[in-house]
């Protein structure tokens, strides 16, 4: 497979991934974590599950440096 | 040389060398010196806020013994007599370590830190430890469980972080130099804020026992802040060594080559990026660091340009710090009480879903980007980069311009604080190897700016050359803040 271009990056689940992991949270740390704190990590977890979705694409080598690179400056994860 | 300092018979504007030979040649006394920066602590701490404690009495009685031991000729070395700073999260016995949390207030150690032992053995006193970011996860400083620091060149910016109180004491000469930590550039983008010099050596070479939690395995150093790189290499000849009580630290010879085959910067091969390194300037600051590299060539240094395609996946690697360094703090991110910087705890509680394949990946990703810059590293003999994109930003500027259209970023997103203060110099934590800031100048709004140069691993001695060199040659170095200017020698020595 050629290499990757940015349009094809698998981002198109992030929100639902990032809906799992709020799930995931309300459960894990129930009566711990408050509502309000569920809504302010939806951001952070966003980063995380785009760094994610990339890191699967470039590990699997079908998205050369330079459009990886390219994806990350255009506003992609940078993690906090 | 510190240049024009605002009272030249006050010691505390002095550099540590310059200080250091008055005290081994009896014409400055350790109880002279110390009393002449406590007094600027006096003064000025209380608008800057670099310190967290300060360990007046015990530094009083501790220079009268250095006095005692130098005029009795048991002079130990350039550091001693000499007052120094810690960031608190490097355990000095005896006082709080509190790493600026509220968790750790009351977090006394019975114990030094290596490099605050070290220091002890090269009689340097302990002036009392510094400001920072909450547990090392920011670069601003502001807002901390202890306060906001200030930047000496201007109180409403950030000093940068994490080490920031002890880049601000450093150059507010509250401190004749101080040791920092650097996970990401929290020594030198502080120490470029703030117009001081900062290293981090190679990773392995200063010893990293004694600084408490959460520090990540593989990016994390110990280093000094200082006014001059002359002072830089006297403390890290003493900070540096090989300890058994940290499993990181490395038994090398730090090499000194480049003394022998070049002089000062003529056929000096420096490595300039053509990527990554200048996506984020603010115009002023690329302008200003390509009058940098034209002085850099016109006084015979050998520019080549490099290009490494990894770099822009650096924010990728953060995975894997944030899944290790984070996942310590989880039982204490449940409360909000616990945190004055609300972020941090957020990155917290997301950290823990960060999975252990993700985390291995973005160590390959690290990988990939160590090896490109060692390899350009083996080609020249250092490269060169502006420290940070901007100058120090306000404290309170809701959002960021960077890059040559000056795009604003909304502060409060994840991540731009990030890549507005750490991006350029946090390549040199995922290499491992030397990076040194040094002053630059000052741009059109009157604030500092530096030059990060950054060598192969072990070559810190010859970083270390070549920065003096540039401190020399292209001249712009430490100046005094406008905030220490109004200080007097204080009589009660």
């Amino acid at each position: 497979m050629d290499s990757v271009r940015p349009r094809d990056v698998p981002h198109g689940n992030v929100d639902e991934r990032v809906e799992v992991l709020l799930q995931l949270a309300r459960i894990e740390f129930a009566g711990r974590i408050s509502d309000r704190d569920l809504t302010d990590l939806r951001p952070y977890l966003t980063r995380i599950v785009e760094a994610s979705a990339l890191l699967r694409v470039l590990d699997f080598g079908n998205l050369d440096p330079t459009s990886a690179a390219l994806l990350v400056h255009r506003g992609g994860p940078t993690c906090g | 040389m510190i240049e024009r300092p605002p009272d030249p018979a006050n010691p505390a504007y002095l550099s540590v060398v310059d200080a250091g030979r008055l005290l081994q040649g009896g014409r400055l006394s350790p109880i002279e010196l110390v009393t002449a920066v406590l007094g600027l602590i006096d003064d000025h701490d209380a608008s800057i806020g670099a310190y967290i404690s300060i360990r007046r009495e015990q530094a009083l009685s501790e220079a009268r013994i250095a006095g005692t031991e130098i005029r009795g000729g048991r002079y130990r070395g350039p550091l001693h007599g000499i007052p120094l700073a810690i960031k608190d999260n490097i355990a000095v016995a005896g006082l709080p370590t509190t790493n600026g949390s509220r968790v750790m207030a009351d977090n006394v150690t019975d114990y030094d830190a290596a490099v605050v032992g070290r220091l002890r053995q090269a009689g340097a006193i302990i002036l009392g430890k510094n400001s920072m970011h909450e547990w090392a996860m920011g670069s601003t400083c502001s807002g901390m469980a202890f306060g906001t620091v200030r930047n000496p060149w201007d109180p409403d910016s950030i000093p940068g972080g994490s080490s920031g109180g002890s880049a601000a004491a450093v150059s507010a000469s509250l401190a004749m130099a101080a040791v920092g930590t650097d996970g990401m550039g929290s020594i030198r983008v502080p120490a470029a804020y703030c117009g001081v010099v900062g290293l981090k050596g190679t990773y392995g070479l200063v010893s990293r026992f004694g600084e408490l939690p959460p520090t990540s395995s593989w990016i994390d150093h110990v280093g000094p802040i200082c006014k001059t790189v002359a002072d830089t290499k006297a403390m890290l000849d003493v900070l540096a060594g090989h300890d058994p009580r940290d499993s990181t630290s490395r038994q090398r010879p730090r090499s000194s080559a480049w003394r022998r085959t070049v002089s000062r910067l003529r056929g000096l091969k420096v490595g300039i990026f053509d990527n990554y390194f200048r996506d984020d300037l603010e115009p002023e600051m690329a302008s200003s660091f390509d009058a940098w590299t034209a002085a850099l060539e016109g006084a015979g240094a050998e520019l080549r340009i490099v290009s490494a395609p990894s770099l822009g996946l650096c924010p990728l690697a953060l995975l894997a710090i944030q899944s290790e360094r984070e996942s310590l703090l989880l039982e204490y991110a449940f409360d909000p009480a616990n945190f004055a910087a609300n972020d941090i705890r957020l990155r917290i509680i997301a950290s823990q879903f960060i999975s252990a394949s993700d985390h291995l990946r973005a160590l390959r990703v690290r990988d990939l980007v160590r090896d490109e810059i060692r390899l350009i590293l083996d080609e020249v003999d250092v490269v060169a980069t502006p420290t940070t994109s901007t100058t120090a930003l306000k404290i309170d500027a809701p959002t960021i311009a960077l890059g040559p259209e000056n795009t604003l970023y909304d502060r409060a997103d994840p991540g731009v604080i990030h890549r507005a203060t750490v991006r350029l110099t946090w390549p040199f934590n995922v290499a491992g190897v030397p990076a040194i800031s040094v002053p630059a100048g000052f741009l059109s709004d009157g604030m500092p700016w530096g030059v990060q140069l950054a060598a192969g691993a072990w070559q810190d001695d010859v970083l270390l050359e070549i920065a003096s060199a540039v401190e020399h040659e292209l001249g712009v170095g430490y100046h005094v803040p406008p905030l220490a200017e109004a200080s007097s020698v204080r009589d009660d020595a």
